[in-house]
């Protein structure tokens, strides 16, 4: 390994002053590290979400995860196994040991899948008939097989796709991407959250700021009324009455800043008052689909009662994107909908009709506009599923290979990555971990992983704790 | 942060990251390092030294021999220290610092006008005496103990007797319960007074911990608890960042992973306990006869309902047996420890078809079994729901005996990969002739691991226990800590900016018999604190961080505060103390999954920020929104960010606005000409400033509830909800909903939130 800079003497005298004792490997490695130099966001306390400078040239400017949540099957939607029909009422081959999965069906026979799957595209994806809608942007995407992650239960793998770690307490990604480079538009949320049904396992902490300050925690959108806890005033409270309250605010603030002028958290705070009123002017508009023309709609399926709902937030995800807003997470099937340890076919049935149409749609809309090229989509769930029956028809959790896809915002457009068992169970090549997916994420947004750091506790901390790499081969 | 410390702080985290990386190949345990004389003569590691005041120019300046100190380095760096704050900004700062709320009108005039010499002291022994001082410093001490009631994870479970420690907290830092005993109660409680039930409660500090009741990785829970003990016990008793060693030798910090599972040893025996009971002997005896009576009830009725069903039970499983493979009989017939896997899946399987349908059974049976089983199984239904109710209990940590099990070093810090196992012990960097400490088991029952550790953390020869709590009360009460990294003494944290007065309030605690108000009074009487936090502009240039405290840093206030001191102003606050956590109203729309169940009560409702209820999986939005911290790690300093939520939850929500009319209707309620629109602003700010509004504030704050009306005659007005309570007489309604908009502006101008 060659050392990207100079090492300086005086380094080289703090290691050995410090002791720390490191052979030649060592010291090359982290020679070879150099560049990865923590280095905190300044963040500048009148705007504490203005946008700041990537590291590095960023090839997407927003986010739009689209969150699976309960587990969806890989190999009934995008990983073809055609080994499960041969071995189809029979258990695992005895080479595979003893697998752990949560309800313990690592002895079931295999089940294979009852859907026909079709090389699509000019790209020749995999992709099941579940899924026909998507599979008419395969072009679009980059298809990763090769998902690892460490839970095998929703609330630690849910919360570890969200904060890169299987126990609570750590910043989200959102959190994380708000830190790092704010917002493009100061008068919305930087990092919007919204649900399709109940709250995601594990609650609020998956949009939380954990110990970062709370400006970057993620603001839930509410799909009906105000999209914002707070956004209006009170009911019977006029504009111009709150205007008046605010000019109030402002006028006495102003004079007790007078013999404080050196305190900037006080004008931040005036700050915080007015971004909060055009906030509340701006938030109502950036989600209101009437402005649509009927055609967007029925692309995002707004005409199909199947889908309706998760269409209208993967349209009103387009909206908030197209106004400068940094990181949108939509939930499907919140609340682990996805989880089908029985009756897969009517579970799935329901969710991938649930949400092929809208996803389908936001890929092509956003593409059509220009807007793709610049905002990175992420599809997927905390894990997949189990080529190993669960009861007669379902089918346990499996993170220990699984499939999720990525288009836009600098990833390869029409490649397959990556590859499973000759069953789906384990990620075999080109292995690839929820903490690789955070880098590559940050990446995209022109941030180091390495480099993106909150000092906590005396330890700089960082997204990927301790482990992650860029996917290069899937980045354009 | 300096750039040099950024660049440092950079290069130790890649180092860490190749630590793992390497102990990613490691199959054998590692070796222990030999520590070198540098890395034992760490600063933090150093004994405590008390050495001899510094030499200061302005000698007169000094109140406290905190001063000598500081004014050291306030001279050395060319600067002036800030002059004394004004009698209101004093009593505001203290009474919001002391005791988390604002003071009273009558007691700011109280102060103002107390001419003796002693008023300041006066003043702070009278705060430092009040229950409010320790429903306010409990709460840092609560983060650190990430404190929670409720289990966290999915099911989030709910904690029912968590709360009894919190009240443990309060009460033993209002009975200024020496440090030394603070810790060794929270370790060790159990072990040292075994039938004392507050003894017992105080363990609760190691009850913190999330748990994942769904966990089925077998064994996975126990390794977490420990993890989680052994993390939260060193960051938060000896300011050590040990979680490094749990995979490795730690790189930085003289901690070799051995020492950690030796610390981690030392919570070998440790059990969660959740039966411990409070009841006095007599309520003990009688509830338990009364149990006894009903439990022998249900067990005459068991057995006869049992002999009614036994003919047909046996019946109808001798014929569905017979349908079963014979392999499952096979299964059925062995000894349960001699089946295999196999045949334990078999029985699973066939579970079902060798269950007796209790419908099936009923309609097999006579009529006159049928009407005795009815009768039977009906009572039975009531008997079973109509027991004695459970004593009160409380949750804490003991022993599962006293021998503990075997504690494993984890290869890579990987569960699956147990190395050898460590016998209890402590720092060897702090221990060199010896890293075995004097654990006796205890007649208790339990292994005196847990109170050998804790000896050995309050032995004051343990340079870093003292050392680090009084960092901590300087960090809360001067915005920013000696050590700038509270919970981080190793290398990687902070230097203090202060050895030798670090040091000299360390011993100064052992010497004061570890007393937390003696420190706390030695601080707030000092000079440094009762500087202005105004500055002249060539001071702040020059030390723009405030390194050498040469003024008061103004203070946002902490979650709790804000909501207190609204509640305070408005006259609706309850000042009743202790007891089991208040539900609040949350706003229509957040998923509470039935976690969060309103106090019927209104004025359960009103109690102070600390007694209400801490939910894991949800936090109470407007803590939320100012920075109460994530509950499932320790947390040793809370962010005080600024940002527009807050501004929307204090502008637009009705706690906040809800609170604006208690606090209209308070000043209508005292006025004594309710039309004098100057004397209600002048009560306003009396109320919630404590002071008097200048020339200027008096006419914006005239201009507004002139204006005001105007803006709300459009509307309705008549609606209650925008009205003061009580709705005052002889006001118009247009003229009382301006007044209560004038008071929601008074809850939302920075000096509400702010201290100077």
């Amino acid at each position: 390994m060659i050392p990207h800079r100079e090492w300086t003497t005086s380094r080289r005298d703090f290691l050995e002053r410090a002791g720390l004792g490191f052979g030649g490997l060592a010291l090359a490695t982290l020679l070879a590290e150099e560049e990865a130099r923590a280095e905190s966001p300044k963040i500048d306390p009148l705007h504490p979400v203005a946008p700041r400078p990537s590291h590095f040239g960023a090839k997407a400017d927003s986010v739009i995860f689209l969150f699976m949540e309960g587990g969806p099957s890989h190999i009934d939607l995008f990983d073809p196994k055609p080994e499960l029909e041969k071995y189809a009422g029979k258990p695992l081959p005895a080479s595979f040991g003893k697998v752990f999965t949560p309800m313990g069906v690592g002895g079931n026979n295999l089940l294979p899948t009852r859907h026909k799957f079709k090389q699509h595209g000019q790209a020749g994806t995999w992709v099941s008939d579940w899924y026909p809608e998507v599979a008419t942007v395969v072009d679009d995407i980059a298809l990763v097989r090769s998902w690892w992650a460490d839970g095998v239960n929703h609330v630690g793998s849910v919360c570890q796709m969200n904060t890169g770690s299987i126990l609570a307490g750590r910043p989200s990604l959102g959190a994380w991407v708000t830190y790092g480079l704010g917002t493009a538009n100061q008068n919305l949320p930087a990092f919007v959250v919204m649900n399709d049904a109940a709250e995601p396992v594990g609650g609020p902490r998956n949009w939380g700021n954990a110990w970062l300050p709370a400006t970057f925690q993620g603001t839930p959108f509410r799909k009906d009324g105000a999209p914002i806890l707070y956004l209006n005033p009170p009911k019977g409270i006029s504009d111009e009455q709150q205007r008046a309250k605010l000019d109030l605010i402002n006028s006495l603030d102003s004079h007790h800043a007078r013999s404080r002028s050196d305190d900037t958290r006080l004008s931040a705070r005036l700050a915080a008052y007015e971004l909060a009123y055009r906030m509340q002017a701006e938030a109502p508009g950036a989600v209101d689909l009437s402005q649509e023309s009927a055609e967007t709609k029925t692309l995002y399926g707004l005409d199909d009662e199947r889908c309706k709902d998760y269409g209208a937030m993967c349209l009103r995800a387009r909206r908030l994107v197209e106004r400068g807003v940094r990181f949108v997470q939509l939930y499907c099937g919140s609340g682990s909908q996805w989880d089908a340890h029985s009756n897969l076919e009517g579970n799935h049935s329901k969710l991938c009709a649930r949400s092929d149409k809208p996803v389908a749609g936001l890929i092509k809309d956003l593409k059509r506009r220009g807007l793709l090229e610049r905002t990175l989509v992420v599809w997927g769930g905390e894990f997949g599923r189990t080529p190993m029956t669960e009861g007669k028809d379902g089918r346990d959790h499996n993170p220990y290979g699984f499939s999720m896809f990525m288009a836009g915002g600098g990833v390869k457009p029409g490649i397959t990555y990556g590859t499973t068992d000759e069953f789906g169970l384990y990620a075999v090549e080109n292995k690839v971990h929820v903490h690789d997916l955070h880098a590559t994420i940050l990446h995209l947004l022109g941030l180091d992983h390495k480099r993106l750091t909150f000092l906590r506790d005396g330890r700089e901390e960082r997204l990927t704790v301790n482990a992650g790499n860029v996917i290069k081969p899937i980045l354009i | 942060m300096s750039q040099l410390r950024t660049a440092r702080i950079g290069l130790l985290v890649w180092a860490c990251l190749l630590a793992c990386r390497l102990a990613a190949g490691q199959a054998v345990d590692p070796s222990e390092p030999k520590w070198t004389d540098e890395q034992k003569s760490h600063w933090s590691f150093r004994p405590v030294l008390r050495g001899p005041m510094p030499q200061v120019k302005m000698q007169k300046w000094v109140k406290t021999p905190i001063d000598s100190f500081v004014l050291s380095s306030i001279e050395d760096a060319g600067l002036k220290p800030a002059k004394e704050a004004d009698r209101l900004t004093l009593i505001r700062r203290l009474t919001f610092d002391l005791t988390g709320l604002p003071p009273t009108p009558e007691e700011v005039d109280a102060f103002v006008a107390d001419s003796r010499t002693d008023a300041y002291e006066r003043l702070v022994d009278r705060l430092l005496a009040s229950t409010a001082y320790g429903e306010r410093w409990a709460r840092p001490w609560l983060d650190l103990a990430r404190f929670a009631e409720s289990d966290g994870f999915k099911s989030d479970k709910t904690r029912p007797n968590a709360w009894r420690y919190r009240d443990w907290v309060i009460n033993a830092l209002n009975a200024d319960l020496p440090y030394d005993k603070f810790v060794l109660y929270q370790l060790a409680g159990d072990e040292i007074a075994p039938n004392d039930p507050n003894a017992f409660i105080a363990t609760g500090f190691n009850r913190g911990y999330p748990f994942e009741d769904n966990n089925m990785v077998p064994g996975l829970n126990q390794q977490l608890m420990l993890d989680d003990l052994t993390d939260t016990t060193a960051s938060v008793f000896l300011g050590l960042t040990v979680a490094c060693a749990r995979c490795h030798n730690h790189k930085y910090d003289p901690i070799s992973q051995k020492d950690y599972y030796r610390i981690q040893a030392m919570f070998g025996a440790a059990v969660p306990r959740d039966d411990f009971t409070l009841a006095p002997p007599f309520e003990r005896a009688l509830h338990a006869a009364v149990e006894a009576e009903h439990l022998a009830r249900v067990g005459r009725l068991k057995k006869e309902i049992d002999a009614i069903e036994l003919p047909y039970k046996s019946k109808l499983l001798g014929a569905a047996m017979k349908k079963l493979p014979p392999e499952v009989l096979v299964a059925f017939d062995k000894n349960p420890i001699q089946r295999t896997a196999a045949e334990e899946d078999l029985l699973k399987k066939h579970a079902k078809q060798m269950a007796v349908e209790p419908k099936a059974m009923q309609a097999a049976m006579s009529t006159v079994d049928r009407v005795n089983w009815t009768a039977r199984t009906s009572v039975m239904t009531v008997l079973a729901k109509s027991g004695p109710t459970s004593l009160d209990s409380a949750s804490g940590m003991t022993d599962v005996s006293g021998q503990a099990p075997p504690v494993y070093l984890r290869r890579k810090g990987n569960f699956k990969n147990p190395g050898s196992v460590v016998e209890p012990g402590l720092l060897s960097v702090l221990n060199e002739t010896s890293t075995t400490p004097d654990i006796k088991s205890t007649p208790a029952g339990t292994s005196g691991r847990r109170k050998a550790l804790a000896d050995w953390i309050i032995n004051p020869s343990n340079p870093l226990a003292s050392r680090v709590i009084v960092n901590r009360l300087w960090h809360e009460h001067f915005g920013r800590g000696i050590v700038t990294t509270p919970s981080d003494f190793g290398v990687q944290g902070a230097e203090p900016t202060h050895p030798e007065l670090l040091d000299w309030l360390a011993s100064e605690l052992v010497a004061q018999g570890w007393s937390l108000k003696a420190m706390h009074r030695l601080m707030v009487t000092s000079a440094v604190y009762r500087q202005s936090s105004n500055s002249d502009a060539a001071t702040i240039e020059q030390d723009p961080e405030n390194t050498t405290f040469a003024r008061m840093p103004r203070r946002r206030l902490e979650a709790e505060a804000v909501r207190d001191n609204m509640l305070m102003v408005s006259g609706r606050l309850d000042r009743r103390i202790g007891g089991p956590s208040v539900f609040p109203d949350l706003p229509p729309g957040i998923e509470t999954r039935g976690g969060w169940t309103r106090s019927d009560n209104a004025a359960d409702r009103n109690r102070r920020s600390v007694y209400v209820f801490v939910r894991r999986n949800l936090k109470y939005p407007i803590f939320d929104a100012f920075d109460f911290p994530d509950t499932n790690l320790t947390c040793s300093e809370r962010n005080t960010s600024v940002n527009a939520p807050q501004a929307l939850m204090l502008l637009n929500s009705d706690l906040v606005l809800d609170e604006a009319r208690a606090f209209a209707g308070r000043l209508y309620a005292s006025a004594k000409n309710r039309s004098d629109l100057t004397s209600l602003v002048r009560d306003s700010y009396r109320l919630a400033f404590g002071r008097q509004p200048d020339r200027e504030e008096i006419e914006r704050s005239l201009a507004f509830l002139r204006d005001q009306p105007a803006r709300l005659s459009g509307r309705s007005t008549g609606k209650a909800a925008s009205l003061p309570v009580p709705i005052p007489d002889g006001v118009s309604p247009v003229q009382a909903a301006a007044f209560v908009d004038y008071c929601h502006a008074l809850l939302n101008v920075n000096e509400f939130v702010f201290v100077d």
